[in-house]
């Protein structure tokens, strides 16, 4: 007995060691085996290929099958209205878009965007089916306050009655684009742009950049009901509405303006049930401003090469209008253009010796560094503006994230505007 | 102070190696099988869980149409997202096979789900965005849902195509299939060689037996589909209800997904009833352990003694000994856990397709938390040990302090007292439950209050049963009458282990019998149903009615349809009504004007379609009687009429609901067929044989008797019923092995009087046979005591656990070979378990038990 206790001892700690161990291994097997499988990260890359797939699809020059390929921008098409407001169903892409600087009767600032993007399907997939047709839709709407932002996207299927944009087919019905209840409509019901009435709502993005929780004092929704008047010309955008967006003008569009649109109409806050309800919130917000509206179509637009653009659409104070375009390219010069539109509505066209477009100063939002200031010079005009982006966050969640916000501009002439980024 | 005594404990584990390894394997068995149902449940839950959801989070309400006779169409979805409710997203859904190369490869139906997914990324892809719709604590990533997979099958890629989504078992088992008819291409196809999207898998235990598509694709693969529904996402405030009410046209209406939690209370019963057999198996190894911690500490009583002389503390004594325990229920849940998620693994098939078949449920493959598991099953399992040990602890306790038996004639009389009370509490509350008790869960409990009281009735009678026995004993035989009086002496000291083989005996006797039962009904039920004389099965029309004619041959087409009764799904299926058939018709109840020998009323009202057959499932589940009158669509022209029902017809195994109508009721271009029923002589048989060949079908391969069809549906029966036979041969085996650990310990406490009748000349082996004898009576009078409570058992289970469960019932069948089958198996059982302790005492030399007498 008396030999054997420390071996017995020792066979006891032995043992608990053993079953120590024998657990810690278990446990770690256990977990190394249950832990999810990384689908998020390979969710998110699906996301963003599938996402490039939808937008880069139509856009890929060396795509030459004649079933698929949109039809190329035309140097010598001649846009007449109101036909060319409605839909081009040949081209890939097409977009309707709205961008505004509003003030509120306070004199507090809203700077909005609409924009609905027809896409060409990728493949005509399913067209055996009742549940597709050749389009797709796809509507973004932001709205900026100086504190908070408010965004939604949308995305819908033609042939459903779910989405559609007015075509030159349907030139003797009134003309209508809409996505679900977001609605562009005339309000002299005719086939014309312009006057229009547009509502759609946004909805609070819950946190900023910087993952700061918004409070829920701000309103969850915005609905907005806005009155579009048309206070001077159409303008047409490059060489009469043909506008080359890179050096070797493989990449180009067919695009007009309307920069002299004057917006009167209500933003009306909606509050979750569980929230706030005080009757002083629920009023509707009277707001004015100007607006600027711009129509584009083309098949040549995105592809490999294309990096992503910055473009800037500019009120400035002493009536003057200008739009500035700046295309990076993968394997060429960044391509800049632009057009000086004067306070009736005479547009001159800007080509990369006219003007310079250069980033000031990069700023990191989220984790990433946009340029958010910016010179624009016109020598022949003498225009040197600086503009700047009117807040920092003005980051747009959506499938593809891009930046889009207000923007005030100094310098040889003050004025306001809109910014847009992408591929950043 | 410990280290010394735990010293003295390891090396006692040489001198009591059995009990060691009766604890250990009981231990092990228990955890096992608890381990395995919780997997089983855990995976198939968590498709529930999902369904229930309708695969997207957050899903509380749906809009439906507002009748059989309504169709939700895409313009009512475009009006209503048009509208403003944008929370609304499209599904359609359609039960398909796959085929490849023409031939289907699917044995059962797999759930083809398209979702609007254009509109459901509208709603997921602003992940930060507040809507007034969605809540905070979305767990998207749990869900099939997340923006990748559903913009993935929104914007597939040129070069790939369409894609759908599936659980990669399924995929797999999709392209095991395919190698089986060995197809060239491997294309998955539709019925009509439509291309299915190309397969993805996703590992997602929402996804079962489904594949995930775009609507889009739903619809080119099957353009006759119609939308299901159209889900609401969020939780809606009663303001958003009265408005989407408000808006809704006529023909729709909204509805709270209330039958999700239908679904979830029928599947509840199948996991509570798996639940209940595994704490049953747990329950009964909790015994084993009992006695195998008793026979431990017999073993080591008389080092414990010592211990106790050299100072080392009772507290200490108990604490390390507790120690012990926990350390044996840590190995053997770890042993137990491996080995019950094999078996899990093993018996998921066949679980699945149970669950699949019974309540029409798709079954997912779920993830099983590892570490979840271990805790569950480590702490159920401790609690157990811990709780098993208390009482040979505290008998241990009684050993250190004193040697006096605390047997008594007073405290004898008392405990009588108090089991009859407690047969009489458990009898009353069985007898309440049974008769009053609506969910399934209080039944069982009832089950439960049953065997208790049998143990009741057992424990309190066991003496005088055996005192009767005795007297039945001839005084010539004076070895056989000491041993039967032992017996008696033993039975005091065995109560728990025989206790635990009366319930594993109970169990037996009555599912047997449950099982036994069902096999007859089902066996007449179909003998009497399949009264042509071939099958042919098809899911395409052969077009073989012109050859069957001109060879002579009598043929049937049976049509199915599927539709809706109060929003739930049923099935129509067609029923010739030739005298043949008539009589092949098995009734359980007819309606009040039939009844009276006028079944031939009954079968010209059939013909008129004045009314209709409904089985059990229809009948039970809708609360439906013989006579009342019942509103569904017709078969083909979907048109709401009123049928009377004639009588409610016995269905054993079908899963749904079903209203059996006239054939001709039924439209071949819209009804699906699956089975034309054939009657023929040999002569026309051989002719339509040749027939059929000539037109290019392989009659001997498409053409099945009814012998054989007969012999097939009873094999896939008894299939369902392995895991049933399985647990019950298990928690006998777990009984026995009780019995066998308070034996070894009653062959201590017996040596003085084996040692008596071995130096009276009577040899070791008789001994041994004597000693067998003896325990082999006392379960001889357990199983004659758990007989009755069998039968009730049985009868429980069948009147109101079945119909509770299944919504059907069947005559009890009582069978004195299977009672005495019980009977035979369980005794050989006990034989084989108990032989080792009686071969080990056997071998012992006689001066041995002299030596233990001084």
């Amino acid at each position: 007995m008396k030999n054997n206790r420390p071996f017995m001892s020792f066979n006891f700690k032995t043992l608990c060691f053993l079953a120590i161990v024998l657990i810690v291994s278990v446990l770690i097997l256990v977990n190394t085996k249950s832990s999810p499988k990384a689908l998020d990260g390979n969710a998110s890359e699906a996301t963003n290929s599938q996402s490039t797939a939808l937008f880069g699809r139509s856009f890929q020059s060396s795509d030459n099958n004649p079933m698929t390929a949109g039809k190329k921008a035309d140097p010598n098409y001649t846009i007449t209205f109101p036909k060319d407001h409605g839909s081009h169903n040949d081209f890939d892409i097409e977009w309707w878009y709205l961008t505004a600087n509003l003030k509120d009767e306070k004199g507090k600032d809203y700077d909005l965007q609409w924009t609905l993007f027809r896409f060409k399907n990728m493949m005509n997939h399913e067209p055996n089916s009742s549940w597709a047709n050749e389009h797709s839709y796809m509507a973004h709407a932001s709205v900026h306050s100086g504190e908070h932002h408010w965004f939604s996207e949308k995305f819908a299927r033609g042939g459903t009655g779910i989405a559609a944009a007015s075509s030159s087919d349907d030139i003797k019905d009134v003309f209508s684009l809409f996505i679900d209840d977001w609605q562009w409509r005339n309000s002299q019901e005719s086939f014309a742009l312009l006057p229009a009435q547009l509502n759609f709502n946004v909805n609070l993005v819950k946190q900023d950049v910087a993952r700061k929780a918004v409070s829920n004092e701000v309103p969850s929704t915005l609905s907005l009901t806005l009155a579009l008047e048309n206070k001077g010309p159409f303008v047409l955008q490059g060489e009469q509405g043909y506008s080359i967006k890179s050096g070797n003008a493989q990449h180009a569009s067919h695009y007009y303006s309307a920069p002299f649109i004057e917006i009167e109409g209500r933003i009306t806050p909606v509050f979750n049930d569980s929230e706030s309800t005080r009757s002083s919130d629920l009023l509707p917000m009277k707001v004015q401003g100007k607006a600027w509206f711009d129509q584009e179509w083309t098949s040549q637009l995105l592809d490999e090469e294309t990096l992503g653009w910055d473009w800037l659409s500019l009120h400035l104070d002493n009536g003057e209008k200008i739009m500035a375009f700046r295309m990076r390219l993968a394997s060429q010069e960044d391509y800049i253009t632009g057009t000086l539109i004067s306070p009736t509505g005479k547009a001159k066209h800007l080509t990369p010796s006219d003007l310079s477009l250069e980033p000031v100063e990069h700023i990191i939002v989220g984790s990433k560094s946009f340029p958010l200031v910016w010179r624009l010079l016109i020598p022949d005009e003498n225009i040197n503006l600086m503009i700047q982006a009117k807040k920092e966050d003005q980051y747009n969640p959506a499938l593809l994230p891009y930046y889009e916000g207000g923007v005030l501009v100094s310098g040889s002439e003050s004025g306001e505007g809109f910014l847009e980024l992408t591929g950043y | 102070m410990y280290w010394p005594f735990l010293g003295v404990l390891l090396a006692s584990y040489r001198n009591s190696k059995f009990s060691l390894l009766m604890l250990l394997c009981s231990l092990i068995i228990a955890c096992s099988g608890l381990s395995a149902v919780l997997v089983i449940n855990s995976s198939a839950k968590q498709s529930y869980s999902s369904n229930e959801q309708f695969l997207v989070p957050n899903v509380f309400h749906q809009i439906i149409p507002a009748g059989n006779d309504k169709i939700l169409t895409k313009q009512d979805y475009a009006n209503l997202r048009r509208a403003g409710f944008t929370e609304l997203i499209a599904i359609a859904q359609t039960q398909q096979h796959v085929f490849v190369e023409g031939k289907r490869i699917t044995q059962r139906r797999i759930e083809y789900t398209g979702i609007d997914t254009y509109a459901l990324l509208s709603y997921l892809s602003v992940p930060k965005a507040l809507s007034s719709t969605s809540t905070e604590n979305d767990n998207e990533d749990s869900s099939l849902l997340n923006t990748g997979n559903f913009s993935q099958l929104a914007f597939s890629s040129t070069d790939r195509g369409s894609v759908a989504l599936l659980h990669p078992e399924l995929h797999q088992n999709l392209i095991d299939a395919a190698k089986v008819i060995q197809a060239n291409d491997g294309e998955f196809k539709t019925e009509d060689a439509r291309i299915l999207p190309q397969l993805q898998s996703l590992e997602n235990a929402a996804l079962g037996n489904d594949i995930i598509m775009d609507i889009s694709n739903l619809f080119a693969l099957y353009p006759d589909s119609q939308l299901s529904s159209l889900l609401v996402i969020g939780e809606l405030s009663p303001t958003r209800v009265r408005r989407i009410k408000e808006e809704l046209p006529e023909h729709l209406s909204l509805q709270q997904l209330n039958t999700a939690a239908q679904t979830s209370e029928l599947t509840n019963s199948f996991h509570l009833n798996l639940m209940a057999m595994a704490l049953l198996m747990f329950v009964v190894c909790l015994f084993i352990v009992v006695n195998a911690v008793n026979l431990l500490l017999h073993a080591r009583l008389a080092w414990l003694k010592i211990c106790r002389q050299l100072g080392i503390g009772r507290q200490q004594l108990f604490l390390v000994q507790l120690c012990e325990v926990v350390i044996l229920t840590l190995i053997a849940t770890i042993a137990g856990m491996l080995l019950g998620i094999e078996l899990a693994k093993l018996a998921s098939p066949t679980v699945q397709s149970t669950l699949e078949n019974l309540y029409q449920v798709n079954v997912g493959f779920g993830n099983i938390s590892l570490t979840g598991l271990f805790i569950q099953v480590f702490f159920i399992s401790l609690l157990g040990c811990v709780a098993a040990s208390i009482l040979p602890l505290q008998k241990l306790n009684q050993d250190l302090s004193s040697t006096k038996s605390s047997d008594h004639p007073a405290r004898q009389k008392l405990w009588t007292r108090i089991t009859w009370g407690l047969f009489i509490a458990f009898s009353f509350t069985g007898f309440l439950l049974l008769n009053f008790a609506q969910a399934l869960w209080m039944l069982l409990i009832a089950t439960a209050c049953v065997i208790l009281a049998g143990c009741c009735v057992l424990l309190v009678n066991y003496p005088l049963a055996l005192k009767q026995i005795n007297k039945l004993i001839p005084s010539s035989m004076p070895l056989l009458s000491m041993s039967a009086k032992q017996s008696m002496a033993l039975s005091g000291k065995t109560k728990i282990a025989c206790c635990a083989f009366f319930i594993a005996a109970t169990s037996n006797i009555g599912m047997n019998l449950m099982v036994d039962s069902f096999r007859g009904a089902t066996f007449t039920w179909l003998e009497q149903r399949l009264s042509a004389d071939y099958y042919i099965y098809s899911n395409t029309e052969l077009g073989i009615n012109d050859i069957a004619a001109a060879s002579g041959v009598i043929i049937h087409q049976r049509f199915d349809n599927y539709t809706k009764y109060q929003g739930k799904d049923i099935q129509q299926f067609s029923y010739p009504s030739t005298p043949r058939y008539q009589e092949a018709m098995s009734f359980y109840d007819l309606a009040p004007a039939f009844q009276q020998n006028n079944i031939q009323n009954l079968w010209a009202s059939f013909e008129e379609k004045n009314g209709v057959l409904i089985n059990q499932q229809f009948a039970f589940g809708f609360d439906v009687g013989a006579g009342d009158q019942i509103a569904i669509p017709h078969p083909s022209t979907g048109q709401l009429n009123n049928y009377l029902v004639l009588g409610i017809i016995y269905d054993f195994g079908n899963p749904s609901p079903q209203v059996l109508m006239p054939v001709d009721m039924f439209d071949p271009s819209t009804s699906a067929f699956f089975i034309y029923s054939i009657q023929a002589n040999p002569e026309q048989l051989s002719s339509f044989k040749k027939a059929l060949e000539a037109k290019g079908l392989d009659a001997q391969d498409r053409m099945i008797s009814t012998s054989e069809l007969l012999k097939l549906s009873m094999k896939a029966f008894d299939d369902t019923f392995i895991i049933t036979d399985g647990l019950n041969i298990v928690t006998l085996l777990v009984a026995a092995l009780s019995l066998a650990c308070a034996i070894v310990v009653i062959m201590n406490d017996v040596r003085p009087q084996n040692m008596l009748v071995r130096s009276l000349g009577v040899s070791a082996f008789k001994t041994q046979i004597l000693a067998l004898f003896q325990y082999l009576l006392l379960c001889f009078v357990a199983l004659i005591f758990a007989t009755p409570f069998g039968i009730l058992l049985s009868w429980v289970l069948i009147f109101e656990i079945n119909y509770q469960a299944f919504s059907w019932t069947y005559p009890l069948l009582l069978s004195a070979s299977k009672i005495a089958k019980v009977y035979v198996t369980s005794l050989c059982v006990v034989c084989i378990v108990i032989a080792i302790p009686l071969i080990r005492a056997g071998k012992r030399p006689l001066i041995s038990d002299i030596r233990q007498m001084n």
